[in-house]
């Protein structure tokens, strides 16, 4: 289908800076969102996430670099103009007006008409299972719905891009889980972009088509939840993401394709090439590994230690050993399915060097691995 | 590239809307003020012509009469911050400790005489302080003569102290509303007796709000024109006064607008001190009252 | 004697609190009386100010009303009030709004700029003013006064809207952008109804600063126009008869019901939501 049907925008960001005197807030930011996609920005707070959200919705002009919607040069036009949805953190809702004038308020805007404002207000209304609540204020209303009717809002004009800045940060955590079902139905529904910003990585991964992790400024990857997780770029996107073990290490030699490391306790082995000598780093997930009780096939990844905790997490189980002095190795296994061990004993994790990923080893990696996370 | 909107976020943004004010400003306040000063250094009477562009200044301070006054002056502000502060501390203080109810009334007649004109406040003293008035059949009904206070200094200050009383309660109540009552029972607990809880503890951390409050009586009386002039009388002239009969009566506008820049340098230099202070301590600074009028 | 009481700290009691309520009692009174004594004296049926009064009368009301100085001069205060009331908060607000907004280095002198004519000795200003008006023919014209009046009540249009702006939160306007509307119109429909009690605020002080205005009108009088604060005080000086006593409980009465509107009308505004 022709880029100008489908309900969605396509946004292109290219050289995207934003530098303030002292500080460079976002420094050559390369993006291109696909129509109807479910975007996140992820990272921590000063990572450039807020910044850039901010230079596409027009409330921050970009030092250098060029926005473009479905081919039409964004820099060129002010905020109002630009036909874009935004949520924000505090809502944002107008606390004269009712939730029916919030929510007509872009209508009255663009001049429809009073019976045309009546409709689609009620129908956006209905959409965030708010119908029958025009009439009250916003401060008669709890912190959800409140977020609930500023997503109306947003939408009701029948915005192609959404763009969210951390939408749920101010709610509870079972409020935020039930609103971001609800964040995701809408998606569905309209199939429009959707471009989100949150620090919270559980809350990326539940929602995003795809994520980019921001980090002092720059994008270090973007890829699919599942290509963050099992294939992080950098050092940084492996340990911001879930849980990881990251041991460092001096590569000593390649053969077949993988590569021996030097660690504290031993040697590891993962896929990939780099010269002897080099600084590099394993990155392996906890739930890959597991407790070998009786010696198994050789060319396995193995650590032997005590075992300094051990975690009922409820449907998993998490062991932390202590492999060597001062470092320790994760892992997590479902419940019920490990041999019975107490903390003290000393044991043998073992894992297939295929799950484990080689990346270089600086805590301020920057660059991605060059064959890993390639913007798509 | 075509034309770049440049961004809600400029440093500049919403400047112009300080325009019209400034302008307004610039030529109705800014431009008077230079003026004077202006004058203060090129206009002069006889006995200074060829003195040089201080001759207003050392015509000032060489005059007896003149010094006299300033001095005058000083002291009366000094008097009056003073006795502010003596009524105004516990006036505040038990406007804290009281029920709301009190609070209330408290405070209602603070706002009251505050927002009352100030012709009227200066009026009423005339009226209390006449040989028939108030004051002197108070004083008769327990068997003391009449006193003819009207004219002289004291009256002045009493009545000074009043009208500037709110100045100094309000920024002051508001500073020890906000003093953690706390503080003084957790020193209790560690072994003090009250009245040290009260000096070592409480006294230091309304410091601020006095010296706000205070300043601010203190920059006032400096200035104070009307009640001089009212309950006063042209013995014990104020500085404001003389200031007025040297431009309205004499258009002596050099010898004048000296004594205004004398005036308008002391107050600076005691906001500028309010201010150093302040900065270096990062006192709270409380400085908006309703303005001075005499 | 009895052993020693321990005494509860946290209520009020013993010979200090005493001392403190008398000091705040004497404090009370001598900030009330001399304005509800000018009350009683307003009704005296001599031209004496004789406490207690000899006789009572209604004479001194009914000579505002006749005589001409007084009635003039309380329209035209009220007039001017109203003029300086509109001007200056058209002025003020503008610059408080301009001062909110920019994020240069210079802001704070911008600040006390606009703050100085409250905080400067008012003779001075009116020296200065007097001095200039002369020249342009400024003095005995309604329009001057007007001018003056209005340098002197800005700045309490720009604390009043400042103090209200300092509640606003800045992300509505742009939320506001964001759904369409152009610069204007966020003004206008989020802005300025937030900001309202502000504004109305900043006109009323606006009005009372015009209308009490004395130093500086002394000045600028002339037989063209003559102001309400300017003819009591001539009528002082000259020593003339208790009118003033009458104008003096007007103005007073008028200032409480004033205060007493304020007040219910801030209890009844709907508080802003966070």
């Amino acid at each position: 289908m022709p880029p100008e049907n489908l309900p969605g925008a396509a946004l292109t960001l290219r050289g995207l800076r934003k530098t303030y005197p002292g500080q460079t807030a976002v420094d050559e930011v390369d993006l291109d969102v696909r129509s109807g996609e479910f975007l996140t920005f992820l990272g921590p707070s000063g990572s450039g996430k807020t910044t850039t959200l901010n230079m596409v919705a027009g409330f921050v002009a970009p030092t250098a670099g060029s926005i473009t919607m479905d081919g039409q040069d964004l820099l060129a036009l002010p905020p109002h103009r630009r036909g874009i949805g935004m949520v924000f953190q505090n809502y944002a809702l107008f606390p004269h007006m009712t939730v029916f004038e919030n929510i007509a308020f872009p209508l009255k805007q663009r001049k429809y008409s009073r019976d045309r404002i009546r409709t689609e207000v009620a129908s956006a209304l209905e959409q965030v299972s708010l119908g029958g609540f025009g009439d009250r204020l916003p401060k008669q209303l709890s912190g959800g719905q409140q977020q609930r009717v500023a997503v109306a809002r947003a939408l009701v004009f029948q915005p192609r891009l959404l763009l969210m800045d951390e939408p749920l940060g101010a709610l509870d955590k079972n409020l935020r889980e039930s609103l971001q079902a609800e964040i995701r139905r809408l998606h569905r529904e309209l199939g429009i972009t959707f471009l989100y910003v949150t620090h919270d990585q559980e809350e990326a991964i539940a929602l995003s088509d795809r994520v980019a992790v921001f980090d002092r400024g720059r994008i270090q990857q973007i890829g699919t939840p599942d290509e963050l997780y099992d294939r992080p770029a950098t050092r940084f996107v492996a340990s911001f993401l879930g849980e990881a073990n990251i041991a460092s290490g001096e590569a000593e030699g390649e053969r077949d394709g993988t590569v021996a490391v030097k660690v504290d306790g031993g040697v590891l082995r993962a896929p990939g090439s780099a010269a002897a000598g080099a600084s590099v780093c394993v990155v392996t997930r906890p739930e890959r590994i597991r407790l070998e009780q009786r010696r198994g096939a050789a060319g396995l990844n193995r650590v032997s230690g005590p075992i300094v905790d051990l975690a009922y997490l409820g449907s998993s189980v998490r062991l932390r050993v202590e492999h060597a002095p001062g470092h320790s190795t994760v892992m997590r296994a479902p419940a019920g399915t490990l041999p019975p061990c107490a903390v003290g004993d000393t044991v043998t994790l073992a894992w297939d060097p295929r799950d484990s990923v080689l990346l270089p080893d600086s805590p301020s990696s920057t660059t991605p691995h060059p064959t890993k996370g390639m913007p798509s | 590239m075509a034309t770049r909107y440049r961004g809600i976020e400029h440093p500049l943004r919403g400047g112009w809307l300080l325009v019209p004010a400034l302008a307004f400003l610039a030529v109705f306040f800014v431009y008077p003020l230079a003026m004077l000063i202006t004058r203060s250094f090129t206009e002069f009477r006889e006995t200074e012509a060829g003195v040089g562009p201080f001759g207003n200044y050392l015509w000032f301070f060489a005059n007896d009469a003149n010094v006299t006054i300033l001095v005058r002056t000083f002291t009366t502000a000094l008097i009056v911050t003073v006795v502010t502060v003596l009524v105004a501390y516990p006036y505040a203080y038990v406007m804290t400790r009281v029920s709301a109810r009190w609070r209330m009334v408290l405070l209602a007649i603070v706002l009251l005489t505050f927002w009352t004109s100030l012709m009227v406040r200066n009026y009423a003293w005339l009226i209390l302080f006449q040989r028939n008035g108030l004051l002197n059949a108070l004083l008769a009904s327990v068997g003391l003569g009449p006193v003819e206070i009207l004219g002289t200094l004291p009256a002045v200050v009493i009545g000074m102290s009043q009208i500037l009383l709110p100045f100094m309660l309000l920024p002051l109540y508001a500073s020890l509303s906000s003093i953690d009552r706390g503080l003084v029972l957790a020193a209790q607990s560690l072994g003090a007796r009250p009245s040290v809880a009260f000096l070592r503890v409480y006294l230091p951390l309304s410091a601020p709000g006095v010296a706000a409050g205070g300043l601010l009586v203190f920059v006032l009386a400096l200035g104070f024109y009307i009640t001089p002039a009212v309950l006063g009388s042209p013995q014990n002239s104020l500085f404001s006064q003389l200031i007025v009969t040297q431009v309205s009566d004499l258009l002596a506008w050099g010898r004048g607008g000296a004594m205004a820049v004398v005036l308008f340098l002391v107050t600076v230099a005691m906001l500028g001190l309010f201010w150093l202070i302040s900065n270096r301590r990062e006192l709270p600074s409380p400085l908006r009252a309703r303005g001075g009028r005499s | 004697m009895s052993a020693t009481r321990v005494r509860d700290p946290e209520r009020n009691s013993g010979a200090v609190w005493r001392v403190l309520q008398v000091i705040s009692g004497i404090g009370a009174l001598w900030l009330l009386v001399p304005m509800l004594i000018v009350i009683p004296m307003s009704f005296t049926g001599s031209r004496s100010y004789r406490f207690p009064p000899e006789s009572w009368s209604f004479r001194w009301y009914e000579n505002i009303v006749t005589d001409d100085r007084w009635l003039s001069a309380l329209g035209t205060s009220l007039l001017i009030a109203v003029i300086v009331a509109v001007v200056a908060t058209t002025l003020g607000t503008a610059a408080a709004l301009g001062l909110s907004r920019i994020r240069i280095r210079g802001a704070q002198v911008l600040n006390g700029l606009f703050l100085s004519p409250m905080i400067l000795p008012v003779v001075i200003i009116g020296v200065a003013v007097y001095l200039v008006f002369l020249n342009f023919r400024l003095v005995n014209s309604p329009g001057g006064m007007v001018l003056a009046h209005t340098v002197l009540a800005t700045p309490y249009v720009v604390v009043a809207v400042a103090a209200s702006l300092r509640g606003f939160d800045t992300t509505l306007e742009r939320a506001g952008a964001s759904l369409g509307a152009a610069p204007l119109r966020v003004f206008l429909s989020v802005t300025l109804p937030i900001i309202r009690p502000g504004v109305l605020a900043g006109a009323l002080f606006a009005f009372i600063a015009s209308f009490d205005e004395l130093v500086v009108s002394i000045f600028l009088v002339g037989p063209s126009v003559r102001t309400l604060p300017v003819q009591m005080f001539t009528s002082v000086a000259q020593e003339s008869d208790p009118t003033v006593a009458a104008v003096s409980t007007i103005l007073m009465v008028s200032t409480a019901i004033i205060l007493l509107l304020v007040v219910l009308a801030q209890r009844s505004e709907p508080r802003r939501a966070p």
